[in-house]
C-alpha cells in the first residue's frame, strides 16, 4: 500500500489524471467507430507516449484500452455492428433492445457494466499481480520459454478461419523479429546491409503501418454509410434499482471476465460469450436472452470490461501479451524503456504500483466520462469518413516520425502499410503477426538459452521443473480451447439467428 | 454430395476472387522470404564462440523460421491457387482500385518529399489526397482540414515536447530558414 501512495505522489497526480482523462476520451472515441478500435487508439497514442514520464504514458494507453472495451458497446447497440470484436457479445440482446425502443437503457446498462466490470478487475489485477510476478521471479529460461511459447500459442485462438494463415502470419511476426541483432552474440543478421535494419524494426513503424495504413485502405474501399441518430437518455428503476438488482450478475459475469481474460489468448470477446452464456443460465428468463434481455448486456459487458484486468495480469506480472491490444500496450512499456514482468515488480515497484493505481482510478473515472460523452458519442458515429481516414493518416505519419526521428521508420511504417492491406486482402489476420513480433525476440533468446542450459537432455531437465510442467499444461489447454470458444461462438450465433427467424415468422 | 464437397463448394462460393489472388501474392512473398532467410543465414560466416556453446546455434533459429515460412506459405497458397486456375465465373467484389493506388502513392510520395518539402507541406498534401480518396468533394475541407490539423499539430509537438518536426530543405532553402 505504501508503495501504491508512494507510486501516486511519483507520477503528480494532475499529469496522471489528465492522461487517463484523455486515455478513456480517447479510446472511447476509438472504440465507437467501427473498424478502428482500441488497438489501433493504442498504436497511434504510443508515439506521443514516448516524451511523457513512464508512469502517465503507460496510463494514458491504459486508459484507451478501457475506453475503447466500452465505446464498442455504443456501436453495437445504435447500429447492430461491434465496435470492438469484444463487443459481439452485447450486440446478441443490446441491438434487439435498441430496435425495441430502449436504445437509452441498453447504452446506460452496457455503461454502468462496463464500469462494475472494469472496477472488479482493477481491484483484481492489484491483488493478484505481486503474487504472480513473486511467483514468476524464481523461472528460469525454460519457464520463460514456455511462457513466450503459451503467448505465441494465443495465435491459435486469433487465426480466424483458416489455421495456416494465422500461423503464417505469427511466423512473418517472428521473422521480422529475427531481423536486426542476434540476441545472444550481438551480431546483425539478415539485414540487407541497411544499417537502419541493425537494431531491428522500429516497433512503433511496424504497428502503425500493419494497423493503421491497412485500415485506412480498407476504410477508404469501403465508402461512408453513416448516420446519426437522437436519443434521449434515461434508464428505466434508476442507477440505484439497477445496482440493487444486477450486482450478483455484475459480480459473476466480472469473474468470469478476469478468470478468462488471464488465460492468454482467449480473448475478452470469448469472456463475453461465456458470462452471457452463464447468465442466461442463471436468469429466471433464459428464453428472453438474444431478444433484448437487459442481463444479457450487463453479462457481456460486465465480462469484457473485466476482462482488461485479466489480460494485464500475465503481461504485467510475468510479461507474457495475452492479447494483440495488451501486446500493443506491452510496446508501450518497451519504448519506455520498461520490461514488465517480475523484474519490474522488484526493481521499480513505484512504476508498477503507479501503474495499477492509474488502472484502478481509470476504471472509476470510465463511468462520469461515459456518461458524459455518451450523447456526443452517438453523434460520434456519423462523422464524415474522409475526415477520419485523414487524421488518421496524419496522425500516424506524425507519431512514426516522431519517436526516433528517423527517415527509415516512415519507410518502415510504408512497407508494413503495405504489408498489412496485402493480408487483409487475403483474409490473413494481422493479430497474430503483432504477437509473433513482440514475443520473437524473448521466445528465441530463451530457447537458446535452454538449449545451453540442459546441455541437450531437455526431457531430463524439464521433468525436474514443476512450473515448468503447468506452463506446459497451461500451453495445451490454451491450444484446445479455440475450438471450445468457437463452438459457445455457433451456439450463441445460432440462437439468435432462431429468435430473427421466429420474430419475423 | 459429401459433407465435405459440401462444404468445399460452400468455401468456394464464400471466398473472392480477389481474396484468392491476395493470398497467392502473400503466400509467394512470405515464401520468398523464407528462402532468402535460409540462403543469407547459410551463407553467413560460422562463428567459433557460436559452435563452442553447444546448443542451438547462431544459425539455426533463423534457418528453422525460413523453413517454417515456406512451408506455411505454401500451405496457404495451394488451395487459393488451386481455385483460381480451375473456378471460373466467381463473383468477384469490386474493390475501388484507383482509390487505393492514390492512398498507396500519397503515402508513398509524402514519405519521400518528407525532408525536402517538411512536415507542413507533405502532410498536408497527404492529408488532402486522403480526404479525396474518402470521398470528399469540396475544395475547402479538402484543402482546409489538413492543413488546419496539420498546422496544429506541427505547434503542438513545438510547444509540449520541444520537437521541431522538418520544415522542409526546399522552403529553408527559399525563405532562408
Amino acid at each position: 500500500m505504501d508503495a501504491l501512495f508512494a507510486a501516486l505522489d511519483l507520477a503528480g497526480v494532475a499529469s496522471l489524471l489528465l492522461s487517463i482523462v484523455v486515455g478513456l476520451v480517447v479510446g472511447i472515441i476509438f472504440g465507437v467507430l467501427p473498424g478502428m478500435g482500441p488497438l489501433l487508439g493504442i498504436a497511434l497514442a504510443i508515439p506521443f507516449t514516448f516524451f511523457m514520464e513512464p508512469v502517465p504514458s503507460i496510463a494514458l494507453l491504459m486508459g484507451i484500452y478501457q475506453g475503447g472495451n466500452f465505446g464498442g458497446a455504443v456501436t453495437a447497440i445504435m447500429i447492430g455492428v461491434p465496435g470492438t470484436p469484444m463487443a459481439a457479445a452485447t450486440l446478441l440482446d443490446g441491438y434487439p433492445m435498441a430496435r425495441g425502443g430502449r436504445v437509452s437503457d441498453a447504452l446506460i446498462l452496457a455503461t454502468l457494466s462496463s464500469f462494475s466490470g472494469a472496477v472488479i478487475g482493477a481491484l483484481l489485477l492489484i491483488l493478484l499481480s505481486p503474487y504472480l510476478a513473486a511467483a514468476a521471479a524464481n523461472f528460469g529460461p525454460m519457464e520463460t520459454m514456455l511462457l513466450a511459447a503459451l503467448g505465441l500459442s494465443t495465435v491459435a485462438s486469433l487465426t480466424g478461419r483458416s489455421l495456416p494463415r494465422g500461423l503464417l502470419a505469427a511466423a512473418l511476426g517472428l521473422a521480422a523479429a529475427a531481423i536486426g541483432t542476434d540476441p545472444i552474440l550481438g551480431l546483425p543478421r539478415l539485414t540487407m546491409g541497411l544499417s537502419g535494419l541493425d537494431g531491428g524494426f522500429n516497433l512503433v513503424a511496424l504497428l502503425m503501418g500493419l494497423f493503421a495504413v491497412s485500415e485506412l485502405l480498407a476504410q477508404v474501399a469501403e465508402g461512408d454509410h453513416r448516420k446519426a441518430e437522437r436519443v434521449r437518455l434515461q434508464l428505466r428503476n434508476g442507477i440505484l434499482g439497477n445496482f440493487i438488482r444486477r450486482w450478483t450478475n455484475w459480480l459473476r459475469s466480472s469473474a468470469v471476465g478476469i478468470l478468462i481474460g488471464a488465460i492468454p489468448g482467449i480473448g475478452g470477446d470469448a469472456s463475453a460469450y461465456i458470462a452471457y452464456r452463464v447468465s442466461r443460465g442463471f436468469s429466471k428468463e433464459p428464453e428472453k436472452f438474444g431478444e433484448g434481455a437487459d442481463d444479457g448486456v450487463v453479462a457481456a459487458e460486465s465480462a469484457n470490461s473485466a476482462t482488461t484486468g485479466g489480460a494485464l495480469l500475465p503481461m504485467l506480472a510475468i510479461g507474457i501479451p495475452g492479447d494483440p491490444v495488451v501486446a500493443a500496450l506491452m510496446g508501450g512499456f518497451l519504448i519506455q524503456g520498461l520490461a514488465p514482468g517480475p523484474q519490474l515488480f522488484q526493481q521499480q515497484p513505484e512504476i508498477v504500483y503507479g501503474v495499477l493505481a492509474a488502472f484502478l482510478l481509470g476504471a472509476m473515472l470510465l463511468l462520469p466520462i461515459a456518461l458524459v460523452m455518451l450523447r456526443a458519442l452517438i453523434r460520434t458515429l456519423a462523422v464524415p469518413k474522409p475526415y477520419l481516414v485523414a487524421a488518421v493518416g496524419m496522425f500516424s505519419v506524425l507519431g512514426v516520425f516522431m519517436v526516433q526521428r528517423y527517415m527509415f521508420d516512415l519507410w518502415v511504417f510504408f512497407a508494413f502499410g503495405l504489408i498489412g492491406y496485402a493480408l487483409r486482402l487475403a483474409a490473413i489476420p494481422l493479430a497474430p503477426l503483432i504477437i509473433g513480433y513482440v514475443l520473437g525476440a524473448t521466445f528465441e533468446e530463451e530457447l537458446r538459452m535452454t538449449s545451453l542450459v540442459t546441455g541437450g537432455d531437455w526431457i531430463g531437465f524439464f521433468l525436474h521443473r514443476p512450473a515448468s510442467q503447468i506452463i506446459l499444461a497451461l500451453l495445451v489447454f490454451v491450444l484446445f480451447t479455440p475450438v471450445v470458444q468457437a463452438l459457445l461462438r455457433r451456439r450463441a450465433l445460432h440462437k439468435l439467428s432462431t429468435s430473427t427467424r421466429e420474430s419475423h415468422s | 454430395m459429401s459433407t465435405g464437397e459440401i462444404a468445399q463448394t460452400q468455401q468456394t462460393a464464400a471466398t473472392t476472387r480477389s481474396q484468392d489472388l491476395a493470398a497467392v501474392v502473400v503466400g509467394a512473398g512470405a515464401f520468398l522470404l523464407g528462402l532468402w532467410m535460409v540462403l543469407d543465414i547459410a551463407a553467413m560466416e560460422d562463428n567459433p564462440i557460436a559452435s563452442l556453446s553447444g546448443g542451438i546455434d547462431a544459425k539455426q533459429y533463423p534457418t528453422w523460421l525460413g523453413v517454417a515460412l515456406m512451408g506455411l506459405a505454401l500451405a496457404v497458397v495451394v488451395r487459393p491457387g488451386y481455385r483460381l486456375v480451375t473456378t471460373h465465373g466467381r463473383p468477384d467484389e469490386a474493390l475501388p482500385w484507383a482509390r487505393i493506388f492514390s492512398v498507396i502513392v500519397a503515402l508513398f510520395l509524402c514519405v519521400l518529399a518528407f525532408r525536402q518539402l517538411g512536415y507542413i507541406a507533405s502532410t498536408t498534401l497527404f492529408g488532402a489526397a486522403l480526404m479525396t480518396a474518402g470521398g470528399a468533394r469540396r475544395p475547402l475541407p479538402i484543402a482546409g482540414f489538413p492543413l488546419a490539423l496539420t498546422l496544429v499539430l506541427y505547434w503542438i509537438v513545438r510547444l509540449v515536447f520541444d520537437i521541431h518536426l522538418p520544415f522542409g530543405r526546399l522552403w529553408s532553402g527559399l525563405i532562408g530558414g
